[in-house]
């Protein structure tokens, strides 16, 4: 989870957009703040459970059944238009390897290199079909290794290739920020300009970017620390993934930025970075290639880029698919059953966002801001619980040689509450009175607030009407049928 | 540069990556001692 698309394709793009340093600051809070107590509420609620995020939801209080429902939708929905990333890297990945194979060869809209990399993009997402069929590649991908329990195999290919993508990213970095013309990019990227710390969209993005790219609120931490050992350190462990995290997002920034900066001319390249329509989604798609031809052995070096960035994106998909799976199991299903709907859920829900960008935009918009919902769930149902007999019983235990004490107690209790009521209120006050009061309500516009309210609204109004039922099929089983569930018979199959 | 921005460069890039060194060699070194101990097998965390 530490180096994905959160930190190549989503940060590059998030920090520039927000003005760059003034978010690093909000970002960089937030992951203290929000991110690494929320990771660890995660392994917690799903080492003690082990169930999937509705029914560990439910298992520490039936009430709080349908929040899980929410936490699990809400990643799922991203799921859906995060195929159509994994997709991306799929394109590139191939046309990389293309263009290692026969140099200069021609392809659909231009060449990777030089002056064509942006044309090569827009032709890409402009086709339609070319997005679908990576898409579907993708999901069928996932899919195939759960439904095969190969899962060990990507682990192992990941074991050479996450480090591989880091090395390149600290290569990458390296020459990005040796390019002439590079320092206007990092003056951009570094450059203190504290009044801009006032405008709520920094830190509203900080926090969503924060949770999105460390997995904070998704409810997969939660999924994968069902199979954890016992004795997993699950404070140390969170916060190596969340710094990890941090750490490949900064990489990710030098290498991009700087090179727009000095390949184009500064104003040209202010508002290339800064651009948030939906060109901008293709940032890091289209700017690694024109880093890395001025690499030597650049092309093999894009090649293995993509291929690597390809496969953590693969691993993450797996995660997504692994907590839609693992859901449909808390209800009874066959562990293949559920793979085979989640997997077609992902297609068909994922089509419209592959089909057209600012479709897209508007689901990422909606969906990592309702992480910071999510994560809110989450610290209201160890509140409900006892912050306090939660810390005793699975942080501050003999698995953990990190020990938090009340600290963790006032981050929970007290901050992420805090957090969540003054991000929610500043940014409804600021939007309605100053940004966008004519159209602030539109379920319809990409970014607007009503489109957030409406869309979490109708997850939250069914979850509500099927709460009972939901919860009548998650416990009223017999003795049989949830040890089924707490020894999958997929352990045995892979 | 701008002397500010490389100020801030410093602090971010000291404040993420040497967290993220620090907690690698914390987790390292708590997975040698419990290997030792025979708690487990060593493995690797990403």
């Amino acid at each position: 989870m530490a180096i994905g698309t959160g930190n190549i394709w989503r940060f590059p793009r998030v920090v520039a957009q927000n003005g760059g340093a003034p978010f690093l600051i909000p970002w960089f809070l937030f992951l203290f703040l929000w991110s690494i107590p929320l990771l660890i509420v995660e392994f917690g609620m799903g080492k003690k459970t082990r169930m999937g995020t509705i029914g560990a939801f439910g298992s520490m209080n039936s009430r709080r059944t349908w929040m899980g429902g929410f936490v699990g939708l809400c990643t799922l929905a991203i799921t859906f238009y995060y195929c159509v990333v994994t997709g991306w890297c799929f394109r590139y990945t191939f046309a990389s390897m293309i263009d290692l194979i026969a140099p200069g060869g021609s392809m659909p809209g231009g060449g990777l290199w030089g002056a064509e990399t942006t044309g090569f993009w827009t032709s890409f997402t402009a086709t339609g079909w070319q997005p679908v069929v990576f898409h579907l590649i993708a999901i069928l991908f996932g899919s195939w290794i759960i439904y095969h329990g190969v899962v060990g195999g990507i682990e192992r290919a990941n074991r050479i290739l996450i480090p591989a993508l880091f090395i390149l990213l600290v290569v990458a970095v390296a020459r990005a920020v040796t390019l002439p013309g590079a320092g206007d990019g990092l003056n951009f990227l570094f450059e203190p300009r504290w009044k801009e710390l006032l405008n709520y969209r920094i830190w509203l993005e900080g926090l969503s970017q924060s949770a999105w790219s460390t997995g904070a609120g998704w409810g997969l931490i939660l999924t994968y620390a069902v199979y954890m050992r016992k004795n997993d350190d699950i404070v140390a462990n969170s916060f190596l993934a969340g710094l990890g995290n941090n750490s490949a997002s900064l990489l990710a920034a030098l290498a991009i930025i700087p090179t727009v900066f000095a390949v184009l001319p500064a104003e040209r390249a202010y508002s290339v970075v800064t651009d948030t329509g939906p060109a901008s989604t293709g940032l890091t798609f289209i700017w690694i290639p024109r880093l890395f031809e001025e690499i030597a052995g650049g092309r093999f070096f894009l090649f293995i880029f993509f291929l690597a960035l390809s496969i953590a994106a693969l691993s993450s998909l797996i995660a997504m698919i692994e907590l839609g799976t693992r859901i449909t199991m808390d209800f009874g299903l066959q562990r293949r059953k559920g793979i085979l709907i989640v997997g077609t859920a992902c297609f068909l829900c994922g089509l419209p966002s592959a089909l057209n960008l600012a479709f897209f935009q508007n689901q990422d918009w909606v969906w990592s801001v309702g992480l910071i919902l999510s994560g809110l769930l989450f610290a209201v149902t160890v509140i409900n619980y006892g912050v306090d007999r939660f810390r005793r019983e699975l942080v501050d235990n003999v698995d953990n040689d990190i020990k938090l004490g009340k600290i963790f107690n006032v981050v929970i209790k007290i901050l992420i509450p805090i957090e969540f009521l003054a991000m929610i209120s500043w940014w409804f006050t600021q939007v309605i009175l100053y940004y966008d009061p004519e159209l602030w309500w539109h379920p319809f516009r990409t970014f607007s607030i009503g489109t957030c309210i409406f869309q979490w609204g109708v997850l939250i109004v069914i979850l509500l009407i099927l709460h009972r039922p939901i919860k009548r099929l998650l416990f009223e089983r017999s003795v049989s049928e949830i040890e089924a569930i707490v020894n999958p018979s997929w352990e045995n199959e892979s | 540069m701008t002397g500010s921005a490389i100020a801030m460069m410093i602090a971010i890039c000291t404040l993420v990556w040497g967290g993220f060194l620090t907690f690698l060699g914390i987790v390292w070194r708590i997975e040698k001692r419990k290997s030792a101990q025979g708690i487990r097998k060593p493995h690797h965390t990403d």
